[in-house]
């Protein structure tokens, strides 16, 4: 490999010049910075998270009592299909990819993602789609025809506003951003872990984003299929799902639910890695049964793609289909019966320190479990027949969300907080927060079961008065409100530790990898020297060995970092316009818009991004550690 | 890093070429290889769509009255062709021969531009018999699945040309190559998309299958 | 030419470089023959429950030798990208054949 190899090697000299300081918004407007990016992403979440928790009030107090009018039904058919879609895509979405953001590179010891200027891309994608979404409120009407859009309900005919149209041109531009992060992700975890840190030495939390990315990844195309073949149903004229002229439904419904199951998953998973990594730090003992846990990851992820005709048993498919795919339901009991024995082990024995972290975790145990039986009742297809569209379903996956997606964000967010803003939050009102949390859920969520089973259906506006359904709903209501003070709280809490918030320090809570050897907040390259990893829990081993921190597997040198940049955004605004034209149908606008898009690309391309380099003088922590 | 890096994952790496050389062009090749996984799963939705709506012909023509042989094969020879060219650019980039993989890459542009052509004339044929976007199910499922085809070649017909213009100006480097290997890579891809289509859609459809 | 002569000499650095061109070019060969066998046997008019399965198979083998041969995948280190490529034919077969057997 003499002499071509080099001289194609022969990189343009570097820069070395740091660029200027930025006012501080330009800075994270065009930012590929994983921390940053990630923290805006977390942002985005909490946004639509008080978005959707404020449409579920309303919601609530339009059931408070019988044959109510707070709100108008059509109103609340609006209020519950952008509920769940804030919920699931603007959310819990932008919350995992936020949490991924800021922890995974720093857990497997990398200075930064695979692909920082595509992951700039991903978070404005999502960004302008739950704009373009949410705005529709603003266009004349929000869509109303469930999260899920069945046809004929979200065709024209049913659907004659443009709010169907915000909603299937919003959702396409942020799951592109979706596709776009999961691949950034599972490149970046294959390929950039730090020296000797095998795939069986990865924390859980990295494993779980890991198996969650793939299933984004083949999730997300088919519905990019079903929302552009929609689009072309809507916009353009043509049958795929019009049964009047030839089409069919129900293949709408397949795509829909081809990811809406894995994405079930695709949220949970990650959550169950956060549980992972509290579970172990606050019982200071090495998780039990590691290998298993990432066997069962794996494992729910692959079965996640076999379950989806699970939301259509009563579509009627026969009993063959709904067989096989109950089978498949129950089996994916097995995998996560499993995590939920290995939490437990782990904390049998271990030191058990009750921080606010540990409460969500051990508030999710008992609450994800019980989600996790009613989907095994739930997936018995004859007995489905009779929960199906009841409210017994929305307690369901309601306990799932929240109790196995929420808490575990809650448990993650407390967890990391420290790590990404440098303070620690008050711990009483941390407590406060989560007993308001854990209270105010079950409240709201388990008298919705008996209300299922006393025969109220989903997604009614009103009910009668005296059928028994009354105390089960006012209770729902009051819990929603409990949980309301919870979300309050937190955001108190959150103010707190940026005012008075004590300095956090390299490791606040004795906890045991990688992201704990820096400090708080990480500096922009992340790693000064990249670790050298050679077991499980890194930094456990170190302080096992009494030493203070993981060995560096490289000199001190400098360090190359990519520059910022305006494009993504600039991206991200070309798509919004193109979106936005295209649901008016104007052309000129939609060309306008994905020629802004394609120019930006193709500066991208050409002009190829040098970066810069921190010299080990600009490192402070360095320069402490030389000394 | 770099060489450490290399010792961790030595079991691992992929076979030496440019491409591969740096961190940056093994997450670029990593990477592709991975939406290509996702794009399986994309076509694999539209190849789903038009299996179970293809039957829905309403009063258009049916894929036994419309499609024409020998054209579809000419299009399968000029996209089979291209892929041939394009693995043969990769190896004048192995080779470090610049004006060889531009060459090829020529080539491969001209056939797939020969075979986007043969596709507008197919379906501008289709449309004055009669077969619209919108005429039946058929025809949206039809067109949905050859056209994102036709839209994928389209644009790595766009891709390869930008290509060709940084190699002309740059040459082969270290940054260049993995994006020259990604495309070669896309392009392949689309060819197997296509051997599906011409198998699935077209020969089954003369069948009446 | 003299520039390019300089250019030819370096493959020393990737040796294969010769043999894998004729391995291109058979497996090339080998597709065009599938493909043509594939249009002849749909235009020799014998039962389409015959020929199907025969023409699928085809493609099959036609898209393995891309992917194996075109695509690099055969070479050493690309236990991810099969890893990936493979899953998303398994799960897009899956999701076909549910789709096709209960629309």
């Amino acid at each position: 490999m003499a002499k071509p190899l080099e001289e194609v090697m022969r990189h343009p000299v570097h820069t070395v010049v740091t660029p200027e300081k930025r006012f501080w918004l330009l800075d994270y407007l065009s930012t590929v910075d994983h921390k940053k990016i990630g923290q805006m992403y977390v942002l985005v979440g909490v946004f639509y998270l008080i978005v959707g928790g404020l449409q579920a009030l309303l919601m609530r107090v339009q059931l408070f009592s019988p044959d109510n009018h707070f709100v108008s039904y059509q109103l609340f058919n609006q209020l519950f299909t952008m509920h769940g879609t804030n919920m699931i895509f603007f959310a819990a979405m932008p919350l995992i990819f936020g949490l991924m953001n800021l922890i995974v590179p720093l857990q497997i010891g990398a200075r930064d993602v695979a692909f920082p200027f595509m992951n700039a891309v991903s978070l404005w994608f999502t960004f302008v789609g739950a704009l373009l979404v949410n705005i529709s409120w603003f266009f004349g009407d929000a869509p109303s025809a469930g999260w899920f859009a069945y046809a004929p309900i979200g065709l024209n005919q049913f659907s004659p506003g443009h709010g169907m149209d915000f909603f299937i041109i919003g959702l396409q531009i942020a799951g592109f951003g979706s596709l776009m992060g999961a691949i950034n992700f599972i490149a970046t975890i294959l390929n950039m872990r730090a020296p000797g840190m095998t795939l069986l030495r990865m924390p859980l939390f990295t494993w779980t984003s890991l198996v969650a990315s793939g299933l984004i990844l083949f999730a997300f195309p088919p519905l990019t299929v079903g929302l552009f073949l929609y689009m072309f149903d809507r916009l353009f004229g043509s049958h795929f799902f019009d049964a009047a002229m030839g089409g069919n439904p129900v293949l709408w419904a397949h795509l829909f639910w081809i990811f809406g199951h894995p994405e079930v998953y695709i949220v949970v998973l990650p959550a169950f890695g956060m549980i992972s990594e509290v579970v172990a730090t606050f019982s200071r003992k090495r998780l039990f049964g590691y290998t298993s846990m990432v066997f069962a990851t794996v494992l729910i992820g692959f079965i996640g793609f076999m379950v989806w005709i699970h939301h259509m048993f009563t579509v009627g498919f026969g009993a063959m289909a709904n067989s096989i795919f109950a089978i498949a339901t129950m089996l994916i009991g097995i995998p996560t019966g499993i995590k939920v024995f290995n939490w437990l082990f782990t904390m049998w024995g271990g030191q058990i320190r009750f921080k606010t972290p540990m409460m969500f975790a051990l508030g999710f145990l008992p609450t994800f479990v019980l989600g996790g039986i009613t989907g095994v009742m739930l997936s018995a297809a004859p007995a489905d027949y009779q929960y199906h569209d009841s409210y017994f379903v929305v307690a369901h996956f309601h306990y799932v969300l929240i109790g196995g997606v929420l808490f575990g964000f809650f448990a993650g967010l407390y967890y990391w907080f420290p790590k990404v803003t440098g303070r620690l939050m008050h711990e009483g009102l941390g407590h406060l927060n989560f007993w308001f949390m854990f209270i105010g859920f079950h409240l709201t969520f388990f008298p919705m079961h008996l209300a299922g089973l006393y025969g109220m259906p989903r997604r009614v506006p009103t009910y009668n008065a005296g059928v028994g359904l009354e105390i089960w709903n006012q209770l729902s209501t009051i819990g929603a409100f409990v949980m309301a003070v919870s979300i309050v709280l937190f955001a108190v809490n959150v103010a707190y530790a940026f005012i008075r918030g004590k300095k956090a320090g390299n490791d606040p809570w004795d906890a045991r990898t990688l992201e704990w050897t820096i400090p708080s907040p990480v500096p922009e390259y992340n790693f000064a020297q990249r670790p050298l990893v050679r077991g499980l829990d890194p930094l456990w081993m170190a302080k096992e060995e009494g030493k203070a921190t993981v060995p560096p597997a490289e000199p001190l040198g400098p360090i190359h970092m990519p520059s910022n940049s305006y494009l993504p955004l600039v991206m991200a605004v070309g798509l919004f316009i193109a979106g936005l034209a295209v649901i008016y149908h104007r052309l000129f606008f939609t060309v306008l818009g994905l020629e802004i898009l394609a120019l930006a690309m193709l500066y991208h391309s050409l002009n190829d991004d040098e970066g810069y380099h921190v010299l080990p003088e600009e490192q402070p922590l360095a320069k402490g550690e030389g000394a | 890093m770099e060489s450490q890096q290399t010792l961790v994952n030595a079991t691992d790496r992929m076979q030496l070429g440019i491409e591969t050389s740096t961190l940056e062009g093994r997450n670029k090749v990593l990477g592709f290889w991975v939406f290509l996984g996702g794009e399986c799963a994309l076509f694999a939705s539209l190849f789903a769509i038009y299996l179970t709506l293809h039957g829905q012909t309403l009063h258009g023509p049916t894929a036994k009255e419309l499609f024409n042989l020998p054209l579809i094969g000419l299009a399968t020879l000029f996209l089979l062709t291209s892929s041939l060219t394009g693995v043969l650019g990769i190896n004048a980039m192995h080779r470090g021969n610049r004006r060889s993989l531009l060459r090829w890459l020529g080539v491969t542009v001209l056939l797939g531009l020969a075979f986007l052509a043969v596709q507008v004339i197919e379906f501008i044929t289709y449309a004055h018999e009669g077969f619209g976007f919108s005429t039946s199910p058929f025809s949206c499922a039809f067109y949905a699945l050859v056209g994102f085809h036709g839209g994928h070649v389209a644009f790595g017909v766009m891709w390869i040309s930008t290509l060709m213009l940084q190699l002309k100006k740059e040459g082969i480097t270290a940054r260049k190559a993995p994006k020259v290997f990604i495309a070669s890579l896309y392009w392949h891809f689309v060819d197997v998309v296509w051997v599906f289509i011409f198998t699935v859609v077209y020969l089954m459809g003369i069948m009446g299958v | 030419m003299s520039n390019m002569s300089t250019e030819t000499q370096d493959r020393v650095q990737h040796e294969p470089s010769h043999g894998s061109v004729r391995v291109h070019v058979i497996s090339f060969a080998i597709m065009i023959v599938l493909t043509v066998v594939a249009f002849v046997l749909v235009g020799a008019g014998i039962a389409p429950a015959m020929v199907v399965p025969v023409i699928l198979a085809l493609a099959v083998i036609q898209v393995v030798l891309q992917l194996y041969d075109f695509m690099h995948l055969k070479e050493r280190g690309h236990s991810f990208p099969t890893l990936f490529i493979t899953s998303g034919a398994l799960f897009g077969l899956i999701f076909i054949v549910v789709m096709v057997l209960w629309p």
